[in-house]
């Protein structure tokens, strides 16, 4: 299964690629990184329903975690992928916006990594 | 034998009037001049005649109840004759200096400085000490009555020397008590009261009513009210007793004086009007009545006594056109003097007669208008009620300078926590971040090894190497965010902190993403529909610069929040202006704020660009003002720009410049000299 990671945090994709790399040994889980929302949705264009998730920060330069949101549920992509959201604040408004977004999980910096394994099981 | 004892029996006689004369026991004066009179009677034309006559013609200068300068004149004339004929040089200098001090000085000076020249100049020739102590005494008064206070000063302090040389107490006394006095005029307090002092300390049969006097006018201009009035008081008692009604109008004319200074107004008038009364029946009444009428005039206005107050203003009004007829003659007599007094110097030796050219023609003007000590106590008087005045202006605007300056930080501090809650929340996100890598890389890194310690048991070398290599970067990411979340609380510390103002090797492009950052999470905290593009041209060959970075570092912050300010002004107008369901970047326009960094030369330029609205051109010039912005009330001090061109120009000796152009945005170019 491939899993979008939408950060502008560079270490993201070290940390992503240590924390799962007896999944990506295995071969079950597949990371590609994005460092901003643009840079996102340019790969989601390009390659068409290969993300089954995608997991984004909220707050980032440019284009916001939640813009990128709202442009991949209602816009792009059919059937659209599951996005869950990744906030710094765990706060309502944010929480209560993706919602409405329609994103489907949340996770709260600093994310927390036996969690994000258990929800991401049922899925690949 | 026989004219021995005649003379020892008429010093006798002299020596007692003298000490009458000096104990100002002056009371049944008429029958000492009888005396006098009748011992000039019997006395031959010797040298004690000669003594006679000036004590007469001195009782006719000084007693205030038989003043009259004729008689002290005619007296000390009779008394220069005979001295010159029996060829007295002694007798000579004391009838030159009581003719002297017989003019008047006032209306004529010529005589009197004549008089005082011939003595001083006998005096030095026979060696007769106290001749000389009373001809520069002499000099001195007519300096006095010029206003050449300085000169004054001289001639007294030559006295004080000589008078300490021979002893003389009296005289001694009385000089340091004049000298007091001179400094007083001058405005030299402390020294006043030095010589006041000491004059007062000197252990003589009586008191000193004119140190005691003056000691009290020391103590009034100090504001010690009570101190000053029982100086007073004592002064007056010893006049009192002498009956001396010109100086007994002084007295309650400095008494009243100290009442008005506390604002005690009944009792200023109640004394001036004694001082009215007593200058009336005393010597120099004109001067008197002239100078308190008015006092007394000041005093029922303030009352609100107006009647009262316009009755003593026209019998000030009356003596001063008097006094004007007086003037205008001794204005005439003062020309004639500068001629005379030219020629006469002519003959002087050359480096005095220079001197002393200027100085008479300076005097000359000055003397114009000659006044009595009265008038110029007065003139004193009025000059430190002004510096009271302008003391007073001053204190009121020093005051509001140091509350302005007080004002002046708590503003600056307040814009400096402003711009800290600004920051706050960019910081706490800052941090978060770097948290939470050291913290999830620690966990890899313990997973890690017990992975390890399972291949190591397994003996698969290959893949331990593999997880070492892991861990090795993995530490140094730990170590990459534990500095990076110490950089950031150092950062804001320093932020929060007054500057140090020290200057040191920055790198320019770190700072300046630094505060982009914080600026740009700060503002993200507190407005979550706020997003803008960020971008960032740093040229890395710059290296390090001197500057102060937390300096610096707050002009970058306070551009670079403007610049958010201004693209999400702009992106809110956008989107109220019809694209209302529209996300901002949509509408096409793309809020951006870039920061880049160049070496120009000896320069590194710092850019700060937006693309809002830019700056409207009727307000470019004002935008580096204090107190000048355009922000609502409440969000914006006006200082953070009129604070960054501080530390720019003055603080590290560089330029802040804008370029905008309304509607397209604005670029802030910070140059530094490195």
């Amino acid at each position: 299964m491939k899993v979008l990671v939408v950060d502008d945090e560079q270490d993201v994709k070290l940390l992503f690629e240590q924390r799962f790399r007896k999944e990506i040994r295995k071969g079950e889980l597949e990371f590609i990184f994005a460092f901003s929302g643009e840079d996102a949705l340019v790969y989601l264009n390009q390659h068409e329903h290969e993300a089954v998730l995608i997991l984004s920060d909220i707050n980032m330069p440019g284009m916001s975690g939640l813009e990128l949101l709202e442009r991949i549920k209602q816009k792009y992509h059919k059937p659209p992928p599951v996005v869950m959201m990744i906030t710094a604040y765990g706060d309502a408004q944010n929480y209560d916006t993706a919602k409405k977004l329609g994103a489907d999980d949340f996770l709260t910096k600093p994310v927390d990594f036996t969690l994000l394994k258990e929800k991401l099981k049922p899925i690949y | 034998m026989q004219t021995n004892n005649e003379l020892f029996i008429m010093k006798y006689h002299l020596s007692v009037l003298l000490f009458l004369l000096v104990i100002g026991k002056l009371s049944a004066q008429g029958s000492i001049v009888d005396s006098i009179k009748s011992l000039i009677d019997k006395s031959k034309a010797d040298t004690i005649k000669v003594r006679y006559l000036q004590e007469l013609a001195e009782i006719y200068r000084v007693s205030p109840d038989m003043k009259n300068l004729d008689s002290a004149v005619h007296y000390g004339n009779k008394s220069l004759t005979l001295a010159k004929n029996l060829k007295d040089q002694r007798g000579v200098v004391g009838a030159l200096l009581v003719l002297g001090r017989s003019s008047r000085y006032e209306t004529d000076p010529i005589k009197a400085i004549e008089y005082f020249q011939q003595s001083l100049a006998l005096a030095e020739k026979i060696k007769d000490t106290l001749g000389v102590i009373r001809g520069l005494r002499g000099n001195a008064l007519l300096q006095y009555y010029k206003g050449d206070f300085k000169h004054e000063l001289l001639y007294y302090q030559k006295a004080e020397y000589l008078a300490r040389k021979i002893n003389n107490a009296v005289e001694l006394r009385s000089i340091l008590g004049v000298i007091g006095k001179t400094y007083l005029i001058l405005g030299q307090p402390d020294s006043a009261e030095h010589y006041l002092q000491q004059a007062l300390n000197m252990k003589l049969n009586d008191e000193d009513p004119f140190s005691l006097s003056h000691m009290g006018r020391l103590k009034l201009y100090r504001q010690e009210y009570k101190n000053a009035l029982q100086y007073f008081n004592r002064a007056l008692a010893i006049y009192q007793a002498k009956n001396d009604k010109f100086r007994i109008a002084q007295c309650y004319y400095d008494i009243a004086n100290q009442y008005e200074e506390q604002n005690k107004l009944d009792s200023a008038l109640k004394n001036y009007l004694l001082a009215f009364e007593a200058g009336s029946q005393g010597t120099d009444s004109l001067y008197t009545i002239e100078g308190v009428s008015e006092y007394i005039a000041m005093v029922y206005e303030k009352l609100n006594n107006l009647p009262q107050a316009l009755r003593y203003f026209k019998i000030s009004y009356a003596a001063k056109a008097r006094l004007k007829t007086k003037e205008n003659l001794s204005k005439l007599l003062n020309l004639e003097f500068d001629e005379k007094e030219r020629k006469r110097e002519a003959a002087a030796t050359k480096m005095e007669y220079r001197s002393k050219v200027r100085l008479y023609i300076t005097l000359g003007a000055l003397a114009i208008i000659s006044i009595t000590s009265f008038s110029l106590y007065r003139n004193n008087r009025i000059k430190k009620k002004t510096n009271v005045v302008l003391k007073k202006q001053k204190d009121a605007i020093e005051n509001a300078f140091s509350e302005l300056k007080q004002t002046q930080a708590q503003l600056v501090q307040s814009e400096k926590m402003a711009s800290l809650g600004e920051l706050t929340a960019g910081i706490a996100h800052e941090i978060q971040n770097p948290l939470n890598f050291v913290n999830n890389f620690s966990e890899v890194n313990q997973e890690l090894l017990v992975e390890m310690k399972n291949e190591i048991d397994k003996g698969n070398i290959d893949e331990v190497k593999a997880i070492v290599n892991d861990i090795i970067d993995n530490e140094e990411k730990i170590n990459h965010h534990g500095k990076r979340a110490d950089a950031i609380v150092k950062g804001m510390l320093q932020h929060s902190r007054n500057s140090s103002g020290q200057k040191e090797p920055t790198d320019i492009n770190a700072l300046a993403d630094e505060y982009l950052r914080l600026a740009y999470h700060g503002l993200r905290a507190k407005d979550k529909s706020f997003n803008a593009t960020l971008k960032t041209y740093y040229e890395e060959t710059i290296g390090n610069i001197h500057i102060i970075p937390q300096d610096i570092g707050r002009v970058i912050l306070n551009l670079i929040t403007n610049a958010f300010y201004a693209v999400n002004e702009k992106a809110n107008l956008v989107r109220d202006s019809g694209n209302e369901n529209l996300p901002a970047g949509q509408a096409g326009y793309k809020p951006t704020v870039t920061v880049s960094t160049k070496r120009i030369g000896n320069k590194v330029e710092i850019k700060v660009s937006d693309n809002g609205n830019g700056i409207p051109s009727k307000v470019v010039d004002k935008i580096f003002q204090p107190f000048f912005t355009t922000k609502p009330t409440g969000k914006g001090t006006g200082l953070g720009l009129s604070m960054s061109y501080d530390i720019i120009a003055k603080g590290h000796g560089g330029e802040l410049q804008v370029e905008t152009t309304e509607g397209e945005g604005a670029t802030f170019i910070i140059s530094l000299i490195v």
